[in-house]
């Protein structure tokens, strides 16, 4: 198997994830088309993805706070990083509760899959099977796929407003 | 440090005795010569240690951390468990091969220094391993030299090393699995053992594989005796691959220790944080030489070495003379204190295989059966928390499994 045939294939693995993403672009748009809300949730995924998740991982196996509470002290950890940051830009940019929650849910699951991708990047590191590539796309295509999603319903809803000024 | 653990090493060494030749005289295995190893003097006293697939027997668990360069040892005994850079570890996740000699101590966890030995197959988060084996001397010898020179053998290096390996010697694995070539070879490694008897006492031997000089070695001769078919594996698999008919000379294998003295003057400590409590490894890479030693409490635990003696080994058929000239003068004059070895050994023997009965007691699957045994065991588990240091874990096993696919190239 090629190094590109290989590439595809795994990406593959993430099939149903990015079809998630892209649902929930689309209902964002569905719900409200304001692009403040896309941006919230594209902005909170990757900088959970990015900074919050491998941040928390290196706070908990760089001063060892994982032995304590018999190990399960990531998640509480994970959790207080996530809402203290979302808190902090609430204060700075004067959101609404709306997008708070939205920034909050969508860091977290940002945060979970930047914990777990950086454990295993660490497992995979000094080695030649880690896919530096993958590691770069794989959360630019998240994002990217999410805003695929928002922007093809207003693809859609134009679509449909065409044809019907077409019909009538 | 270098000069106090050479001055060590040779205190020990000093205590033992290089015995005759032992050859197979059926001419089944032309490039292979052991010369068993026996101590001067033993004490009374066993050792409160076990070898690693013993404790596996009795409850060790060895799991995989998704982390090629390490295992999650867990170790619910109340003794001391040594886990031999020469042992590979099998399980149903990739292999791997226990980078230094280190001492798991009692009732603790730590994460075991390990290399994969099967570059074609993925982790298996928290699989288990259930059993170990011997690693083939030409990897542990790359291992030892790459320990002393950089600290730690680098991985890519190692599965190219493996690679070739497998090719030189034809053996078949898609996975690239250093394991395979004693698979390959199992029906020989098994009807030839018995051509190199462990003798009553034994600590240690030098093999004359080919070119090579190698020397394996322990403090306490039930570890060898326990440890004895893996000892004979790791070379005997060496010598079947790389067949020939020549051997090292006697007069080289004489010198083999003195010069393991010399070459361990500059040696490297071995760093784990979660072992260092439990003893020192060092290796060291000079003359030609190049090994790895486990001392704890000043006492020497393992010690192994390599040589490559290319150029000075010649056949076995010419050499035959001198090693009957080696074995009769042995017999003449063998130091006294050896006529009473064999019934010290067996004295000893006896309080060790009684010491390691009382284990048993403490093997996770009988903690049901018994209430005592249950509670004695909880509370290995309470005191193990405070001291342990947890190997990293995912928020979700399932999502990192995902990125461990996600992320490694086929």
């Amino acid at each position: 198997m090629n190094a590109q045939a290989s590439f595809t294939s795994r990406l593959g693995l993430a099939r149903n994830f990015l079809i998630v993403c892209f649902i929930t672009g689309f209902l964002i748009a569905l719900w409200n088309p304001n692009p403040r809300f896309i941006l919230t949730v594209a902005v909170g995924l990757l900088a959970g993805m990015l900074i919050l998740g491998p941040h928390s991982a290196v706070v908990l196996y760089t001063l060892g706070l994982q032995q304590f509470l018999g190990g399960h002290l990531r998640w509480p950890l994970c959790i207080f990083m996530v809402l203290s940051s979302v808190y902090l830009c609430n204060y700075l940019l004067g959101w609404k509760t709306t997008q708070f929650a939205l920034a909050s849910c969508s860091s977290l699951l940002g945060a979970v899959l930047g914990h777990d991708a950086t454990l295993a990047i660490l497992g995979l590191r000094g080695t030649p099977s880690l896919d530096g590539r993958m590691v770069l796309v794989f959360p630019l295509i998240t994002v990217l796929t999410l805003l695929a999603g928002y922007s093809s319903f207003g693809f859609a809803s134009g679509s449909y407003k065409f044809a019907e000024a077409l019909l009538r | 440090m270098s000069l106090a653990f050479s001055k060590n090493l040779g205190e020990h060494l000093q205590g033992v005795v290089v015995g005759p030749p032992v050859y197979d005289p059926r001419g089944n295995l032309q490039n292979m010569v052991i010369y068993p190893i026996f101590p001067l003097e033993l004490t009374a006293d066993p050792p409160d240690l076990i070898t690693l697939s013993e404790a596996l027997n009795l409850g060790l668990r060895l799991t995989d951390t998704g982390v090629v360069s390490r295992v999650q040892a867990d170790n619910p005994l109340p003794t001391s468990i040594i886990a031999g850079e020469s042992e590979i570890l099998i399980g149903s996740t990739q292999l791997r091969s226990v980078q230094f000699s280190c001492l798991l101590g009692p009732r603790r966890k730590a994460a075991l220094p390990v290399n994969c030995v099967e570059e074609g197959r993925a982790t298996e988060y928290q699989a288990e391993f259930s059993r170990a084996d011997a690693c083939p001397w030409p990897l542990r010898a790359y291992k030892m030299e790459q320990l002393a020179r950089f600290g730690e053998p680098t991985q890519y290096l190692v599965w190219d090393r493996i690679k070739n390996y497998l090719s030189d010697t034809a053996t078949a694995s898609e996975t690239h699995d250093i394991h395979s070539m004693l698979d390959q070879n199992s029906y020989q490694l098994q009807s030839l053992s018995n051509v190199f008897p462990l003798q009553p006492g034994q600590v240690g031997a030098i093999c004359t594989i080919g070119q090579n000089l190698v020397l394996e070695l322990f403090g306490d001769p039930e570890i060898l005796e326990d440890r004895y078919d893996q000892v004979l594996r790791s070379a005997m698999v060496e010598a079947l691959t790389q067949p020939s008919d020549k051997v090292v000379h006697p007069d080289r294998v004489h010198h083999f220790m003195p010069h393991i003295i010399e070459a361990c003057q500059k040696s490297k400590v071995l760093n784990n944080r979660s072992l260092k409590e439990s003893g020192r490894c060092l290796a060291f890479a000079a003359v030609g030489i190049s090994g790895q030693a486990l001392i704890s409490e000043g006492r020497l635990i393992h010690l192994s070495a390599h040589q490559k003696c290319i150029g000075q080994s010649r056949p076995l058929a010419d050499l035959v003379p001198a090693m009957e000239s080696a074995r009769s003068n042995w017999e003449d004059h063998r130091p006294p204190s050896l006529d009473t070895l064999g019934e010290a050994y067996i004295r000893r023997r006896r309080r060790y295989n009684a010491f390691k009965s009382k284990l048993q007691d403490f093997s996770p699957s009988d903690t049901c059966d018994s209430s005592k045994t249950s509670k004695t065991h909880n509370e290995i588990q309470t005191a193990d928390t405070s001291k342990s240091a947890p190997a990293p874990r995912p928020l979700n096993p399932e999502l990192h499994k995902f990125f461990l696919r996600l992320l490694s190239r086929h």
